[in-house]
């Protein structure tokens, strides 16, 4: 404002010493004239001022035209300034929105399956040879030996998983093994509709007794399987059959029943006796939080399995009858305030009762062994994590006819002690050393080294507890 | 046949317990168990899944929680992959149809809202990517404020009987959420274009409303730890780029941040990131008093 009036005022200067210049110069200087000349000058003067104020009025209004002209731009620009800064804010929020329009592509490898691999590997030094694995006492099936000395991968582990539909999930497990065959460990599909709290399964699965059974290998803690899973499960249980399961709607506490019905074609059921429906399996699970940094989950369940002609690893022994079991397990966890990124501890204990009728090669048989582990895995920092575990199995007496047989026990209790410590890449990556004193079998106090990797490619699969 | 009668028993038992209840949700974060709250009265019973102090990425399917699914007529998630390590299996295990994703018991907050983030290519070598963007929405009012109108509207479709009440409390909730808004901004608006660093990259919506520039994280990829030559990286910047202070959600552990922080010479401001994340963040509206507070009083130092 001050640059524009300013810039008036001297241009007014300017034209004043200019305007009068012009005719005066010319006249010639006498009394009269002079006089005529003063009278002259003085109207001069006052045409003059009378000019100057008409000019400076016109000035004055037009600066007066301008300034108003200017501060109703000024109060447009601000008016449009708001507009301005309000679409910024639609649009800001617009842009928080999601739009009508899906925003992720629709490829049709969007109804893929979620894919993940398992990869492993392990370097096994052992002091006893793996391959003579077989515990005193118990006949046990083809899959429960340790891995072999040096280097192997062990199982490649194929998990394809998907909704089938707003009422089916399915999932199928494929395991390459260390030997170059394909093995269909779970393929199976769930309910997701069933009212009142059912869920339907159906297929090739792990059972849901015990708590270990139906975690695969490349969720254990450790790269075996415990005791009493190796001699009484061969490893683990699964089966083609079907199962379900019913949670009861207590809010507080997880109350879970579930029942099984299995074919029967898999140790320690043989044949698939009895039309094809050779096993069964009943279970009861609870859980809940004592507080935000301590739950626990605790089970019964119990097998019932036909066996006709149940080969094992001596394979002179041939076993006819049934075989019954009876597992406890608890599990207590223990993640401060909930969050078990940085530090957590597990306590996880089961607790195996088998009850045997029947024959080996014809010869009467009636055996109640046992067995159990408990084990301790605590993550001491965000990426370190050790533990310990021991296993043992108690067998039974061996009738004098079968004495020369891989059933008699020896007067041994087959066990171990094992200690690892792992160390986490990330949430997919993982290298454990674990080392065991194996007393399990060829007598007292065999050495295990096994480092061990185990990664996950592809999605992100979700942890049971 | 004991079994089978236990069985018959229970179920026979549960049957009034659902008949009676107000709409049951279960929330798997606390920011969405305090809007569930705020939108239903005394119409709902909520659940939180997770709390303030917890990692909502690592949480364990523990049995309470499928305790709690199993009678939900509601599930309210933050979705975009943040349960992806839990949730499935609770859904999956809670026997519950009503429930599943695609039903109209199956809400995720991050249909309301556009997401930021998303990255370009995904690889897990980049971190802990999230495909569909990130997750971490409700640092942002203006998400809250989507995402209570979206859930509004799913409580009033599931519960008809009370959907007034739903409609009335949402009109009131959002008339002082629009004010308290204003306010957080007018008190906020000195942080806008200051430069900062946050622990981990998961203030994004909460920067970008503030207009603040995250100029530096922790992490060099999303939950990938700090190596010494990526910290002493950070440290270079904080002058380089005049970094102002350093936040950090109050799951996260104090220490990184602390000594990054003690090392620069710049506050480390601990914010709530959710409801429950400090003594007095109760409920979204003392969430979002307190992280402007702390904001502005960490600029004012």
């Amino acid at each position: 404002m001050t640059g524009i009036r300013g810039g008036c005022i001297v241009f007014s200067t300017v034209l004043l010493a200019l305007w009068p210049q012009g005719g005066a110069l010319a006249q010639q200087p006498n009394a009269a004239d002079l006089q005529a000349l003063a009278k002259q000058m003085e109207e001069m003067r006052r045409d003059y001022d009378r000019q100057i104020q008409q000019m400076k009025d016109g000035y004055e209004a037009r600066m007066s035209e301008m300034e108003q002209r200017l501060k109703s731009t000024e109060a447009t620009a601000a008016v449009a300034d708001k507009a301005a800064s309000e679409a910024q804010q639609t649009a800001k929020q617009a842009a928080e929105q999601p739009a009508q329009v899906a925003s992720a592509p629709a490829s049709p490898s969007s109804f893929n399956p979620a894919i993940a691999l398992i990869l492993n590997g392990a370097f096994a030094k052992m002091s006893k040879e793996p391959e003579s694995w077989s515990v005193p006492g118990f006949a046990t099936g083809d899959e429960a030996q340790p891995i072999s000395r040096g280097f192997s991968i062990g199982e490649t582990e194929l998990d394809l998983s998907a909704n089938v539909d707003d009422k089916l999930y399915g999932q199928a497990t494929i395991a390459f093994t260390n030997d170059n065959s394909l093995e269909v460990e779970e393929a199976y599909i769930q309910s997701l509709s069933l009212p009142y709290g059912f869920t339907a399964k159906g297929g090739r699965f792990f059972s849901a007794i015990g708590y270990l059974n139906s975690f695969h290998a490349h969720a254990w803690d450790f790269y075996d399987a415990p005791l009493p899973y190796q001699v009484f499960l061969n490893t683990q249980y699964n089966d083609d059959g079907v199962q379900l399961r019913w949670q009861a709607p207590l809010k507080t506490v997880m109350l879970e029943f579930g029942g099984e019905g299995f074919l029967g074609d898999s140790f320690p059921a043989s044949g698939a006796v009895n039309q094809g429906v050779g096993s069964y399996s009943a279970f009861a699970k609870a859980g809940g939080d004592f507080n935000a940094s301590h739950s626990w989950l605790a089970g019964v369940s119990q097998l019932w399995t036909n066996a006709e002609n149940r080969s094992t690893n001596d394979d002179s022994l041939l076993f006819t009858g049934r075989t019954n079991m009876t597992i406890f397990d608890a599990v207590y966890k223990w993640a401060p305030n909930g969050d078990p990124s940085r530090t957590n501890f597990k306590l996880q204990a089961e607790y195996f009762l088998v009850h045997n009728a029947g024959t080996y090669n014809n010869e009467p048989y009636d055996g109640n062994p046992s067995g159990w582990y408990v084990q301790g895995i605590y993550q001491f920092a965000p990426r370190w994590a050790a533990g310990f575990r021991y296993d043992a199995l108690s067998p039974t007496a061996v009738p004098s006819s079968l004495e020369a047989t891989q059933l008699n026990p020896l007067g041994l209790t087959p066990r171990r002690y094992s200690g690892m410590l792992q160390y986490m890449t990330s949430e997919f990556g993982r290298f454990r050393l674990q080392y065991t004193r194996d007393d399990s079998y060829g007598g007292a106090g065999g050495n295990q080294y096994v480092l061990q990797y185990t990664v996950s490619l592809g999605s992100h699969g979700a942890h049971s507890y | 046949m004991k079994l089978a009668h236990a069985l018959l028993g229970a179920f026979v038992f549960a049957i009034p317990i659902r008949a009676q209840a107000a709409l049951d949700i279960f929330a798997c974060e606390p920011e969405w168990a305090s809007l569930a709250e705020a939108l239903g009265g005394d119409k709902v019973s909520v659940y939180a899944a997770t709390n303030g102090l917890q990692d909502p990425h690592q949480v364990q399917a523990r049995p309470s929680l499928i305790a709690r699914a199993r009678t939900a007529d509601l599930v309210v998630c933050t979705g975009a992959e943040l349960e992806t390590g839990w949730m499935p299996v609770i859904l999956r295990r809670a026997g519950n149809a009503r429930i599943q994703p695609g039903s109209p018991g199956y809400f995720e907050a991050v249909s309301a809202v556009r997401l930021l983030d998303a990255p370009s290519r995904l690889d897990r070598a980049d971190g802990d990517v999230h495909a569909a963007g990130n997750p971490h929405i409700q640092t942002s009012p203006r998400n809250i404020r989507a995402v209570a109108a979206a859930l509004s509207r799913r409580m009033q479709d599931l519960d008809s009987t009370n959907a007034d009440v739903y409609a009335k409390r949402t009109e009131d909730f959002l008339t002082r959420w629009d004010g308290a808004t204003r306010r957080w901004e007018e008190m906020a608006r000195p942080l806008k274009g200051i430069h900062i660093a946050v622990a981990h990259k998961n203030w994004i919506y909460l920067t970008t409303w503030l207009g603040m520039d995250e100029a530096a994280a922790l992490e060099p990829k999303p939950g990938i730890p700090p190596g010494p030559a990526y910290l002493s990286q950070v440290l270079a910047d904080v002058p380089r780029k005049s970094i102002r202070f350093l936040i950090y959600a109050a799951y996260e552990d104090a220490r990184p941040a602390d000594y990054v922080a003690g090392q620069a010479g710049i506050p480390a401001v601990p914010l709530p990131f959710t409801v429950g994340g400090d003594k007095d963040a109760g409920d979204l509206f003392s969430l979002f008093d307190i992280t402007i507070a702390r904001l502005v009083a960490a600029h004012a130092s």
